[in-house]
Parts: structure tokens; sequence; C-alpha cells
């Protein structure tokens, strides 16, 4: 079950309205690369995977992720704060005005709304701790982008942070992957599925 | 809301920081489960900041009663499980005894306790060390 702790992980506190970096950043709430995705993508996996760690891991990076999408939406809240309909066209943000006001709404800073087609649960335990690795990577370059791409001190700071928890994700993805393997007959690394077929362990 | 009660909410680095560093921790004792230090550090951190949502006893793996041998948050069954939702019979007074509905996919963590789903105090130090995630048995279906 899931509870809700009224807390940012991290807190977000935005001075300046930007409508433009909002329509930027959006893209970590809806977007391919983005925090819905990922989280979905956990939570979906660990029914799958045969082995405790996996399921713990799964289970809390998942919820993890979560936090991140509420602090992606709190950016996108913040930056677009006050806006007159001047600053909505100024900042190129007519288009996504028009459909959503200043609502938040999960999609990509191209306007693709979001979408599992950029996630996969694979439902075998090596290939799913590869996608993760991918990623989180993915995440990472998308906040690279964003800080290459944003001049806020207070998005940024916020950004960075991001940022760093998706390198420990990819780290402890990448150690799960090492212990799964370890578990296997190195014989059948590739051979069996360990999520489906019996003769795994 | 009045001035006064806007600061008299406002929050401390530590408000931030140390269910942060709690939440770290446990990422690291989900596959580090035996982990000594990080859980003597795990039970420091609480002690110090005891109103974080992980402090508290049977939340979230960690149970302050006991001097914690291992980070069983992680043990199974996980609640999509089947075992996770047999629940007794004195609840419905009738049989619903079945090991035959093993459809391959119960786990069981080796001491035949109930972890009904929620991680109670007195199942916490299991620590009889084959209920480790290693030696979790997976894949053990009648089949």
């Amino acid at each position: 079950m899931f509870c809700y702790e009224k807390q940012l992980q991290y807190p977000v506190r935005v001075k300046n309205c930007n409508p433009r970096l909002a329509s930027i950043i959006i893209t970590q709430y809806g977007g391919p690369d983005g925090e819905l995705g990922a989280s979905l993508r956990y939570l979906s996996q660990r029914f799958s995977m045969p082995y405790d760690d996996a399921k713990g891991t799964l289970t809390d990076i998942g919820v993890e992720e979560l936090g991140h999408l509420e602090m992606i939406g709190a950016l996108v809240h913040q930056l677009t704060r006050n806006l007159t309909p001047e600053q909505v066209k100024a900042g190129g943000f007519d288009a996504y005005f028009v459909d959503h006001t200043t609502g938040i709404y999960p999609q990509s800073a191209g306007g693709t709304p979001f979408t599992a087609a950029a996630l996969q649960s694979k439902g075998d335990p090596i290939t799913d701790l590869h996608e993760n690795m991918a990623a989180e990577m993915k995440a990472r370059t998308t906040y690279d982008n964003i800080l290459r791409l944003s001049d806020d001190p207070d998005v940024n700071d916020v950004i960075r942070f991001l940022r760093a928890r998706d390198i420990v994700h990819y780290q402890r993805f990448g150690e799960l992957l090492c212990r799964t393997q370890e578990r296997l007959d190195e014989k059948n690394f590739f051979a069996v599925n360990s999520a489906f077929d019996r003769k795994a362990d | 809301m009045t001035e006064n009660r806007q600061k008299s909410c406002m929050k401390t680095a530590a408000d931030y920081a140390y269910p942060f560093a709690l939440w770290d921790l446990r990422l690291y004792l989900d596959t580090h489960p035996d982990d000594r230090e990080a859980l003597e550090t795990f039970s420091q951190m609480c002690a110090a900041y005891p109103q974080a949502g992980a402090c508290r006893a049977g939340n979230m793996g960690m149970n302050d009663n006991c001097g914690c041998e291992r980070w069983t948050w992680i043990d199974g069954p996980w609640p999509w499980e089947y075992d996770a939702n047999r629940i007794s019979d004195t609840v419905y007074g009738g049989s619903h005894r079945g090991n035959s509905s093993d459809t391959g996919n119960s786990y069981r963590t080796g001491n035949g306790s109930c972890h009904s789903g929620s991680h109670s105090s007195n199942s916490c130090c299991s620590g009889n060390g084959n209920g480790n995630s290693r030696n979790t048995s997976y894949m053990r279906g009648g089949r």
C-alpha cells in the first residue's frame, strides 16, 4: 500500500517566474525519461523479480521516484506562479497554457503526453536491471541538458540534487545486477530467465 | 495564516537532512541487509531524529526494541504474493489451509513465522542465518 509523507524529499524554493524554463522541465514530469516513467517501470518490474533484495530495491526506488515526480511538479508550479498573458506569450508557453493554463500535466517538453511506450518491464531480471541502469542514465542526461539551458540558481540546486540521486540509483541497480548474476550458474547466464524458468538455481 | 504561525511551521535543515539520510541508508540496506555498521548508523540516526517515519517501530523494517541484526524490510513474502494474503483460520472459522495453491511463486523466509505483510515487531530479529536474502527460497514450486 502507499503512504504519503507531507514533505518534499528536498526543498523547492523558486523565487523567479520563468515559463520558458517550466516548459522544459515538464519533460521530467511526463516525458520519456522522466520520473513518472521511472517510477512506473520499477514498481511494475518488482512483481516478477525472484529475489527479495530486488523486490525491496525496486519498491523503494520506485517510491522515491514518485517523490521526485512531486518535486518536478513543484518546480513547474513555482515557475509559473502569477503569470500575465504577456509573460506566457514571451516565454513560448502559449501552447501548453492554452490546454492546461498553469496546471501540471504529464507530457514531454515537445508536447507528447506521457506514454508507457518509453518504458519496459520485461519479466527477466537481467534484462530489467539493464533497462533500469539505462533509464537512470537517460534521466541523468536530461538533467544535464536542463542545467545547460537554465541559469536560475534556485532551480539548478534542485536539478543537481535529482541528478545526483539518479546516479545513486544507477549504482544501486548495478549492484543488484552483480548480485543477480552471482546467484546464477555461470553457464546459464543468458540461457535462462530466473523469473520464469525452473532450473535457474 | 498569520506571520507567527508561518514562522513556527518553518522547517529546519534537519527536517530534510535526517529523513533523507535514513532513506539513502535504507537503499543501501536493501542490498546489504546484514551490514551491522549500517544498521548501527540507522539506529543512531533514529535516536537523533525519532520523528522520522522510517524510525517508527515495525513501520519500515527497523525495530528499536531489539538490537536488530539484519534489515528485515526486504524479507518475503511481499504483498503481491499469495502467501502474504493468507488469513488465519480463526478469522473465518473454516479450513483454508492449502499448500496446494502454491503456484510456484510462494516465498518463505525459512523460519516459519507469519509475515502478514506488515512487519510485526516480534518477527524482526529472525537472525538465524538462513533467512537472509541470498538463501530465500524462490522457484520452489510444487512442480
